[in-house]
């Protein structure tokens, strides 16, 4: 146990999956609380129920479990296990997209004509979130709330590149719509200056 | 592709990665490509502005209490239960059964199960006197780092995430090899003593994995404290 707090934190990762291949369920315990905070605060803004997370948690690392002797280390271990995560959430939100809808937004600030205070902005950008397609959605809880790489949002939602440059310049183009007060520019138009 | 045409195309292209400019994640090559961009492109000036505005908004933390050990705990039946039924494709078990590095959950469960009803007992014993005697006796306050008076097999002095609840605390203290023997304090702080634990470093990192656990030191043995004075 001592060595391995010396290690690189990736390494770490490989070291656990290794053992959690092999059948040791306290290489298991190991990553499930290594990971659950990380996977709680990215799916907390997707699937705002608290025991829907910890079942898309719960579902992810069951997977884990039964798919670790198939890691073959071409990403790294936690594109792998929050691209389990992603599917898992997709498929959970398809099956209660409406209702989440229907019961968060209902009533829509006022809107301001001055700049946004930060609070008017987040409900604004939360109300715009909740009408975005869900791929779209997740690929902007991805960049902007989990910090990822292009590349590693592809790895996560195995999609190409191009697809994940797609969705995202779709999701601003949505976002916008709810957020005229930024007054985002027309990025699709002739190059300015 | 002429000028016109290349400098449409370029646009399009940084335009595309502007939300990882934002977040800080593009390689050094894209990374400078942009920044040359957006010094002679002032749409792509007002795009960078609101994105990182909203980024700003998104990238906050929103920090709610999550308390892992009961899912974990869920995970483990479940796990257990698939593997009594047969379709979990629990790999190589039977070929490790000897050497197996891991621990065996059901093996342990059943030891320790009466191990658990009495402590929890004893547990739920000791929180009932300490509120008992918060309510009656005169206030005596004991701060985390005063000398509180503490059994003598102390070795680990913790506080927890207020809304654990007392079966979390059993299986962690169970898993850290540890078991209570005093408190809670006034401060909220309990004495724990090893039960089966090959050391306090080995339980105190055990403990620390816990995200309920907010708080656990070893406790100074009275000598060494009596020397340094």
């Amino acid at each position: 146990m001592q060595a391995r707090s010396r290690q690189s934190p990736k390494r770490l990762d490989e070291d656990l999956l290794r053992e959690v291949a092999c059948g040791d369920r306290r290489a298991l315990d190991a990553l499930y609380l290594g990971y659950h905070r990380r996977l709680a605060r990215f799916l907390a803004r997707i699937a705002p129920q608290y025991e829907t997370i910890e079942e898309i948690i719960n579902d992810t690392f069951l997977v884990v479990w039964q798919r670790a002797k198939e890691f073959r280390g071409a990403s790294r271990v936690s594109t792998w296990i929050i691209g389990i995560a992603y599917r898992i959430a997709l498929k959970s939100m398809r099956r209660n997209d409406g209702l989440v809808r229907a019961q968060r937004y209902d009533s829509l600030p006022e809107p301001w004509v001055e700049p946004m205070k930060d609070a008017e902005l987040r409900d604004w950008i939360a109300h715009g979130l909740s009408h975005l397609p869900i791929e779209q959605r997740l690929t902007l809880e991805l960049a902007y709330n989990m910090g990822h790489s292009i590349e590693e949002i592809a790895q996560i939602t195995e999609s190409p590149v191009g697809t994940v440059k797609a969705r995202m310049f779709h999701a601003r183009e949505k976002l916008r719509q709810y957020l005229p007060v930024l007054g985002g520019a027309d990025v699709s138009g002739s190059p300015g200056n | 592709m002429n000028q016109i045409e290349g400098t449409a195309a370029e646009h399009q292209d940084i335009g595309e990665m502007l939300p990882w400019f934002v977040n800080g994640r593009l390689s050094e090559a894209d990374r400078q490509r942009v920044d040359a961009h957006l010094r002679v492109c002032a749409a792509c000036r007002d795009e960078l502005a609101a994105q990182s505005r909203i980024y700003s908004l998104m990238s906050v933390d929103a920090g709610v209490e999550r308390m892992p050990m009961a899912g974990l705990n869920r995970l483990r039946r479940r796990i257990e239960s698939l593997e009594d039924a047969g379709a979990a494709a629990a790999p190589d078990e039977a070929a490790r059964s000897g050497a197996s590095a891991g621990s065996n959950w059901r093996q342990r469960r059943s030891a320790i199960a009466a191990s658990i009803a009495m402590t929890a007992v004893g547990a739920l014993a000791a929180l009932l006197w300490n509120q008992h005697e918060r309510r009656i006796a005169p206030a005596n306050y004991y701060t985390v780092t005063a000398t509180a008076p503490q059994p003598a097999n102390t070795a680990v002095r913790a506080v927890f995430a207020p809304t654990v609840t007392l079966s979390e605390l059993q299986v962690l203290l169970d898993d850290a090899h540890l078991k209570i023997v005093s408190g809670p304090t006034e401060a909220g702080v309990y004495s724990l003593a090893m039960s089966g634990s090959p050391s306090v470093d080995w339980s105190l990192q055990r403990l620390r994995g816990n995200e309920v656990v907010r708080f656990a030191e070893p406790v100074v043995p009275a000598s060494v404290t009596e020397r340094v004075q």
